[in-house]
């Protein structure tokens, strides 16, 4: 079920989150692998609860230890296993090498501390500047996150920025030690529209001048048809298929990435005589809780192709090409 | 036009937030500021634009659930802008609110029966196995169980418990329902089965629909006309068709422009607008938008653009276009 491709900077298998709660253990995230290759943005999708999220927190080792943790599998970055590293090696790491930008501007940056400092932050720890040097890079990745006058910005506090700038800091910080991997978790979902093109922009735009690798985390397939390569489809917290944006969008293979695509509304749809106001082709039903364990796959309820064995054993994911899997009894090849 | 649900005629809501107290002069913020539009039976108006444009604001005050601080609001016929709540409760029942959070908006103590209940107890008085009968086709009209009667909201899953608000909603055989981004909260694989009711119930019933929405897929779907608001302005107010296929405003082109499409072999070379919108406390001069419009001209800074119609059933707010 390998991928041939050459040496990827980050490769995931077999990773399994467990959280601990008071009805038993909650798989989370089931044995996912995964691997994402130098310089390529890899789109994670999927509903709320599937596990995109707890994977991202995963990789950097940000599960609260007393409720949850890795229960099998390994994450390889350069010739390091993350999932068994100690803490120590962990914080040299986060930040440094791999960072990461969260959802929501506001509360992921400090309140009391000016932004400048927020960003000299890293570079003072990691890679031991002094404070004047770190200072002027801040400076310097203000700018090139194309905030007007960074030195005076450099500053102010975040909640005296908009938050569109707010995500440009973020930006700031996590690329200000040139990371290998950026990860994104739904980094334009919390923005307006027009501001979630300039920060997507922005986010490519870095990618290539600092040579990084993007595992970006969305529900939202028109930010993955803008920016992704390749993607990631997780359903209750196993990945059903994976594969080029292009080819997935153009042939889904996995029923529930099918029915994903068919039901957002396209825009182009009305004509002159109105709005099509069509039927939606629906998934039926509703995501299904985590808590449940199901046996068999876990869209077999939603599922118009289900058949009995669905129901019983659940499919692994199988590799279609050199760069296509998917974890499907009926996969559709037509 | 006989058969318009609603009429807002130059509406305005400021919310006071300073006052300086030597001068007298008050700071406001200008959520909504001078919109006018109409909803006919059976359509489906909706407000587009970035967040703190005004559209929820806008959509609140038509159900007077916000003061409106100037501006008439007519519900079929009859101005109901300066009622008193005691005139307003007889008019209440012919509008009716769709919330964007499905689980903040159900109280979480009472059954699918008493939620949907509410409404008419509040009106009429029923006997209760009539009443019982009333909620359980109303819980089949939205595609619920009947037998999911005695269920409190935290056993329905989110896209259900859209549908029971839609239910509680439809109670009383509304004229107006206000739906404040029903289906932004719920996820990707259910918003189209809330989509499709959606649409069913207002071909049933011929409900007018005031649908406030940042999604313009949405939009472009169910939306019969569609008005983009800009800083508390309509700064367009068009038919889907129209708008999507050519829009005359630059913030309708630009907003129309940044909203990525699930599609993919079409790149497109975007033009991504700069800056962010200005606060509503302190707008900028002349037409709001001209800070970062790409055609901004000398005028735009000094004078406001009026909203004109440029077509039937096209209304546009812009010097460009006043041009032609």
């Amino acid at each position: 079920m390998s991928l041939q491709l050459p040496a990827p900077v980050l490769r995931i298998d077999g990773l399994s989150t467990e959280f601990f709660t008071p009805g038993g253990n909650v798989c989370a995230v089931n044995k996912l692998s995964m691997r994402l290759q130098q310089k390529e943005t890899l789109c994670l999708v999927g509903e709320s609860g599937c596990g995109k999220s707890v994977t991202a927190l995963s990789l950097m080792r940000l599960i609260p230890e007393k409720q949850g943790a890795i229960t099998s599998g390994s994450i390889h970055f350069e010739d390091k296993d993350l999932a068994v590293e100690s803490e120590s090696t962990m914080r040299r790491i986060r930040g440094n090498k791999i960072s990461m930008i969260f959802q929501e501007p506001m509360t992921s940056l400090n309140p009391v501390i000016t932004v400048g400092d927020q960003i000299s932050e890293s570079l003072r720890i990691h890679k031991k500047l002094s404070s004047r040097q770190a200072t002027k890079i801040a400076t310097d990745m203000l700018a090139l996150v194309r905030i007007a006058d960074p030195a005076r910005r450099a500053l102010e506090y975040p909640h005296q920025l908009s938050g569109g700038m707010r995500q440009r800091v973020m930006i700031a910080i996590a690329l200000a030690c040139e990371p290998s991997v950026l990860i994104a978790d739904e980094p334009t979902t919390a923005l307006d529209v027009t501001i979630q093109a300039q920060i997507l922009e922005l986010i490519l735009e870095l990618k290539e001048s600092v040579k990084t690798s993007v595992l970006l985390i969305t529900h939202d397939l028109g930010v993955v048809a803008e920016v992704g390569q390749r993607i990631a489809v997780m359903y209750a917290g196993r990945k059903v298929e994976e594969g080029p944006v292009n080819d997935v969008f153009d042939q889904p293979f996995h029923p529930y990435t099918q029915g994903l695509l068919e039901s957002i509304p396209r825009r182009g749809s009305s004509s002159k005589v109105g709005p099509s106001r069509g039927q939606l082709p629906e998934i039926p039903g509703f995501v299904p809780s985590i808590r449940e364990a199901s046996v068999g796959c876990a869209f077999a309820t939603r599922c118009k192709k289900a058949s009995p064995q669905c129901g019983v054993s659940a499919p692994e994911l199988v590799a279609q090409s050199d760069d296509r899997a998917v974890a499907c009894w009926h996969p559709n090849f037509d | 036009m006989a058969d318009e649900v609603i009429e807002v005629n130059d509406l305005k809501k400021y919310f006071p937030i300073q006052r300086n107290f030597f001068t007298k002069t008050t700071l406001a913020v200008h959520a909504v500021d001078n919109i006018t539009f109409s909803i006919r039976e059976g359509e489906t108006l909706c407000l587009v634009g970035e967040s703190g444009c005004g559209k929820s604001t806008a959509a609140r005050t038509v159900l007077r659930l916000l003061e409106p601080t100037s501006g008439t609001i007519k519900l079929k016929g009859k101005d109901i802008s300066t009622l008193s709540q005691q005139q307003l409760w007889h008019h209440r029942q012919h509008m009716q609110m769709v919330f964007q959070d499905p689980y903040a908006s159900l109280n979480p103590r009472l059954t699918a029966e008493s939620i949907i209940s509410e409404p008419l107890t509040n009106y009429f008085r029923i006997p209760s196995d009539r009443l019982r009968e009333q909620v359980r086709t109303l819980l089949e009209k939205v595609g619920l169980r009947a037998d999911s009667i005695q269920k409190f909201p935290h056993e329905f899953s989110g896209g259900q418990r859209q549908r029971l608000g839609l239910a509680r909603a439809l109670a009383l055989n509304p004229s107006l329902i206000v739906a404040d981004e029903p289906v932004s909260a719920l996820d990707v694989s259910v918003q189209a089965q809330v989509i499709n009711l959606m649409v069913k119930l207002q071909d049933e019933m011929k409900l007018a629909y005031l649908f406030v929405s940042h999604d313009l897929a949405v939009v472009e779907h169910i939306g019969h006309r569609v008005a983009v608001m800009y800083l508390g302005r309509i700064v367009e107010l068009a038919a889907t068709a129209d708008l999507f296929n050519s829009p005359l405003h630059p913030y309708s082109q630009a907003l129309l422009d940044a909203a990525p499409e699930a599609k993919v072999g079409v790149k497109r070379v975007r033009k991504v607008l700069q800056g962010d919108v200005p606060s509503p406390i302190n707008r900028p001069s002349g037409c709001h938008f001209h800070t970062r419009c790409p055609h901004a001209m000398p005028k735009c800074q000094t004078d406001s653009p009026a909203l004109i119609a440029v077509d039937d059933d096209r209304w546009v707010a812009c010097h460009l276009v006043a041009h032609f």
